[in-house]
């Protein structure tokens, strides 16, 4: 028998630019945590930061480019962290990314508590002339390419 | 000769693996195989092994609906729903798989990545080496 999900678990898909190492550094000082092993500890998340298999697929619908992101991050809260604590360091951790210009979409069954529900809402950020992410906001529809 | 054990895997860790997966995550079906560039040989040193646990197409849509429930309409776990269905892959963190794969990794030192598979889908691509 399968069990039911846990009504904690978040997935965060991020689209960083950097590769994987780095991207969990950011991360981690993202969630104000530290590295381990199996990826990031903070006194309220663990994240596992992994490459996105979903990336691999046929072409998302309009709404879901967020599917094609790089980085597909497991987050679970910390068996000391309410779950008040653990869904406001999942909202900062957001925010981080977001002002460094990483695309990053919650989803979960909390998305709605989140700052801007999660993300899903929000229009990915753009590439500058260098390749690198930048904050500089477009509408969604005119998006065909993977910011990275 | 056949493989007895995926790249970069002693046949002691292929068998430690094999037990370890089959009991953490045997309700979601028996045919477990690895595959991706382990299962092929094309291992590189940072690669992770990619485990499948291939289903039937109703079984497949019988897991999703238990582990996704019934989302938030227009949320972005609905779109992840509906993107898995499409690619006929549900991931490790959707299964709540993550600590297994977080267990075998410290014990290997190999990042191990399990998903489910609907057989005949778009991701169900061999080779594969069944677990012992």
């Amino acid at each position: 028998m399968v069990a039911p999900p846990d009504p904690l678990y978040c997935t965060i898909f991020v689209d960083s630019a950097l590769p994987p190492a780095e991207t969990r550094a950011l991360v981690a000082h993202a969630a104000s945590g530290h590295l381990d092993v199996t990826g990031v500890v903070s006194p309220e998340l663990e994240v596992t930061i992994k490459g996105n298999g979903y990336a691999d697929g046929p072409s998302p619908a309009t709404g879901a480019e967020f599917l094609t992101y790089r980085y597909y991050a497991e987050v679970e809260p910390t068996p000391q962290a309410s779950r008040e604590v653990y869904v406001a360091a999942i909202g900062r951790l957001l925010q981080d990314l977001w002002v460094r210009g990483i695309p990053a979409v919650a989803a979960c069954d909390f998305e709605d508590e989140l700052p801007e529900h999660g993300g899903r809402d929000r229009v990915p950020a753009s590439l500058d002339s260098d390749g690198h992410n930048s904050p500089v906001r477009r509408p969604v529809g005119a998006l065909g390419e993977r910011s990275r | 000769m056949e493989p007895t054990a995926p790249q970069g895997l002693s046949d002691e860790q292929f068998t430690m693996l094999s037990r370890r997966v089959r009991e953490a995550a045997g309700s979601y079906g028996s045919d477990i195989a690895v595959h991706g560039s382990r299962a092929a040989g094309a291992a590189t040193a940072g690669s992770d092994i990619d485990i499948a646990i291939r289903v039937t197409p109703g079984e497949f849509d019988r897991i999703l609906n238990a582990r996704f429930g019934t989302p938030v309409p227009g949320s972005a776990k609905e779109r992840t729903k509906q993107g898995a269905q499409e690619r006929g892959m549900i991931q490790r963190g959707e299964l709540g798989l993550s600590g297994l794969g977080k267990s075998l990794q410290r014990e290997l030192g190999i990042d191990v990545d399990i998903s489910v598979i609907r057989i005949g889908g778009p991701m169900d691509r061999g080779p594969y080496i069944p677990l012992n």
